[in-house]
């Protein structure tokens, strides 16, 4: 299934860079050139909001409607006709928050603003106090074990942007067998430091021989390197009927003896929405500050699902981290079952990452948390 | 002679409900659990020389019945998978560990004494619907010896109810094709339980409205009672009352593991439940009660069985001297010791199989009575003892 990516510029090269299948529309016919060097991608020149031009390149087949230009009405005109024609999935760049409520009133599921991520950057390196440090991010090492040869497209991705935001190094751990060269020119064109450690056998067949190790293989492996992540990305894992059943998961293992933040990439981009789960156990206070910061270094607004009766103190603390942090809290109180209404908000798609405990708590069942980890539509980030 | 009345099955249901009204307001003033009060009620009523007739017998028993399964059903309920789950295997087999010690002390004890291995599960219950508000109330719910006690619990109701199906089953009918049926019900239960996740994980938005209060055609409600009548109808195949008691109780624990939290769901099938079918069954239960029988040569059973009942609970409690005091390890057992619905609900199945007399049934509603009061009290006391030492140590 195709994607239309609306701007040729630098943001809109990126994304089609990444991504297979790509018509890119660009109005400045001098970009041409350029964009043709993408391989893969599809170059139309015309206006993007043009609703003639984009029934012609077609609007039927597309998975997803990627406007990145540098204007907000074209942006906006675009987004209008692909949620017209019913495009699945529309994402747009914002250039002025305050244009935020027009494009949710269009029902565009995600909406980035790169100018709202780097003005709480700049604000984060202008505040080096400790009030600032309350809300900066802990993550300044991240680890992604690369376990297949398609990771480099997924978790590497999110851990990219992720590392990007949040001015942290990545080190990929790996068998022999990756484009290793690709790896680092990426990294080098996002700003990340990149640090490759290479172990003889695949990771996947470590992994998976040790599934009953009591420590965990991934992280003894990096602790010989002397390295101590703030966080592991990992690529979602496809399960089997059998490995369902039978709770078999590698990704599930490490989060179980990682005991730090693990995140299940499935969105490979910027969060927008971010969806955090609350309710009276003790990680709670963790989660939410996990999800503060991310919705702090990526400008995303940040959604508390509260289950049941929690604390005030709770939300007061994390509305307080929020407010430092430059960013917009919802709360919305749970009536009713709160496993469905988890389920059903986690499944929504309306948000791109949701952050869970990394384990059942009182109303949080561990069944959910697992089935929320294999098979959330959005990615996930578990805390300890 | 027992006076019998012949009356409309309404003006009984109407003398009943305002007992089980009134009662919870006496009992609550006199510090005992409601059910207490509710047998009680029923024992004076039999002693007054109350019994039905013809019409009301039947509405009554059917109804005492159906509160039976419904209290089973509650009690499934009750059990919170989640807790072991939290709390990791450990528990849960230190819980197992004490269970199998109780049931074989408590094997040893009644075959010594000449009573058939029937009594000897009765005898190795639990309380689970007594245990966790004492412990909840002893704010000791998220400690580690309240864990212990609360999955000892689950596991000793569990597997006795479990137990009991499989022996008056096997009993009645030998091992035959319906022993089978008990592994029917537990695939049953197993594959009722994955759709119900997938329908979960898939279809939120349609449950969603079943559990919220402003739902006008009650759909939980309803969905849980076909989930429980799916449950008893496969068990009534076998005719044998005990599977009926399992597959409510199978209902219970499945809608607690699918829905765990679903809170006005669970309050609305309480109020149906302790509203109006359960007191109806214990107040049954009392007129039933043979005050006779027991003053006639069947007192000494009391005491007896008491100390089993206590004996059977204390002993294997000591394994947790490895990881708590003598006394918190006793007091487990105390805690553990006390009996109430289950018991008295195992009583019924036995009276009714043939596997007790009245008298022994009548000794079990006595113990349950005396240790669904004393038990919990003992408890407290123990753990207020503590409370003030360490208050006056500081």
């Amino acid at each position: 299934m195709k994607k239309i990516i609306v701007g040729g510029g630098r943001a809109g090269r990126e994304v089609a860079a990444q991504l297979s299948e790509s018509v890119i529309i660009e109005i400045n016919p001098e970009k041409r050139e350029k964009l043709l060097e993408l391989t893969g991608a599809k170059v139309v020149i015309g206006d993007g909001g043009d609703e003639e031009l984009l029934k012609q390149v077609g609007l039927d087949d597309v998975e997803a409607f990627i406007s990145v230009t540098g204007n907000d009405d074209v942006n906006y005109r675009a987004a209008a006709i692909a949620k017209k024609y019913g495009v699945p999935r529309v994402i747009v760049r914002v250039e002025d928050p305050e244009d935020k409520e027009r494009f949710q009133n269009l029902g565009v599921e995600s909406i980035m603003f790169p100018s709202k991520i780097v003005a709480n950057l700049i604000s984060d390196m202008m505040r080096a106090t400790a009030e600032a440090a309350e809300v900066r991010t802990p993550i300044k090492k991240i680890l992604v074990p690369i376990l297949g040869k398609d990771t480099v497209e997924k978790a590497f991705t999110e851990a990219l942007f992720v590392a990007s935001v949040a001015k942290a190094e990545v080190t990929a751990v790996s068998s022999t067998d990756i484009a290793r060269q690709e790896m680092e020119s990426r990294a080098k064109e996002m700003g990340v430091p990149l640090k490759i450690l290479w172990v003889e056998e695949k990771l996947m067949d470590i992994i998976k021989k040790h599934l009953h190790y009591p420590g965990c293989i991934i992280l003894d492996i990096v602790k010989e390197h002397l390295y101590y992540p703030d966080c592991i990305i990992i690529d979602q894992e496809e399960l089997g009927i059998l490995d369902k059943l039978f709770n078999r998961s590698v990704v599930l293992k490490l989060i179980k003896c990682a005991s730090r933040p693990v995140l299940v990439a499935r969105t490979f981009m910027y969060y927008g929405n971010i969806l955090a789960l609350l309710d009276s156990s003790e990680t709670s206070e963790s989660v939410g500050r996990h999800a503060v910061q991310m919705a702090h270094l990526c400008g995303a607004d940040l959604h508390l699902l509260i289950l049941e009766v929690v604390p005030g103190e709770l939300i007061d603390e994390i509305k307080k981290m929020g407010e430092k942090g430059n960013v917009r809290i919802i709360e919305k109180w749970v009536e009713g079952n709160p496993m469905i209404e988890a389920v059903k908000e986690v499944r929504s798609r309306n948000y791109e990452l949701a952050v869970v405990p990394w384990r059942g708590t009182r109303v949080i069942r561990a069944d959910l948390i697992k089935r929320i980890i294999n098979e959330a539509p959005c990615s996930v980030l578990t805390v300890v | 002679m027992p006076m019998a009345i012949t009356i409309s099955p309404y003006i009984l249901l109407f003398a009943i409900a305002g007992f089980a009204f009134i009662i919870p307001i006496i009992s609550g003033r006199i510090g005992v659990p409601a059910v207490v009060g509710e047998i009680t009620c029923g024992i004076l009523f039999g002693l007054l020389g109350f019994s039905f007739e013809a019409e009301g017998r039947i509405v009554i028993d059917f109804l005492a019945s159906f509160g039976l399964i419904f209290l089973m059903f509650l009690v499934g309920l009750e059990i919170d998978f989640s807790k072991v789950e939290v709390h990791g295997a450990k528990l849960f087999i230190l819980g197992t560990l004490i269970f199998i010690i109780t049931l074989g002390i408590s094997v040893f004890l009644t075959t010594k004494l000449g009573f058939g291995l029937y009594l000897a599960l009765v005898l190795s219950t639990s309380a689970v619907g007594l245990t966790v508000p004492t412990i909840r109330e002893q704010r000791l719910l998220k400690s580690d010896l309240g864990q212990t006690i609360l999955i000892s619990a689950f596991i000793a109701d569990f597997a006795t109810v479990l137990l009991v199906t499989v022996f008056t089953l096997h009993l009645k009918k030998g091992i035959t094709w319906e022993l089978f049926l008990i592994a029917t019900v537990f695939v049953l239960f197993l594959i009722v339980y994955y759709v119900g996740k997938l329908v979960i994980w898939h279809y939120p938005e349609r449950l969603s409205a079943w559990f919220k209060s402003d739902q006008p055609s009650e759909m939980g409600v309803r969905a849980a009672f076909a989930l429980l009548l799916v449950f008893v109808a496969l068990s009534e195949v076998a005719d044998i009352k005990a599977m009926a008691i399992l597959g409510a109780f199978l209902a219970g624990v499945m809608l607690s593991l699918l829905f765990r939290g679903g809170t006005i769901l669970e309050e609305k099938l309480y109020g149906i439940g302790y509203g109006f079918l359960i007191p109806i069954f214990f107040i049954n239960v009392g007129m039933q009660f043979d005050l006779g029988a027991l003053t006639r040569g069947g007192i000494y059973l009391v005491p007896m069985l008491l100390l089993i009942a206590l004996a059977v609970k204390i002993a294997p409690s000591l394994l947790l001297l490895f990881r708590h005091s003598l006394k918190d390890s006793i007091s487990a057992g105390v805690l553990l010791s006390s009996r109430l619905s289950l018991i008295i609900a195992m009583a019924a199945v036995g009276l009714e199989l043939g596997l007790i007399d009245t008298t022994m049934e009548s000794a079990i509603i006595v113990l349950a009575l005396i240790t669904s009061i004393c038990c919990p009290t003992v408890f407290r006391r123990m753990h207020r003892k503590e409370k003030n030492e360490e208050e006056g140590g500081r």
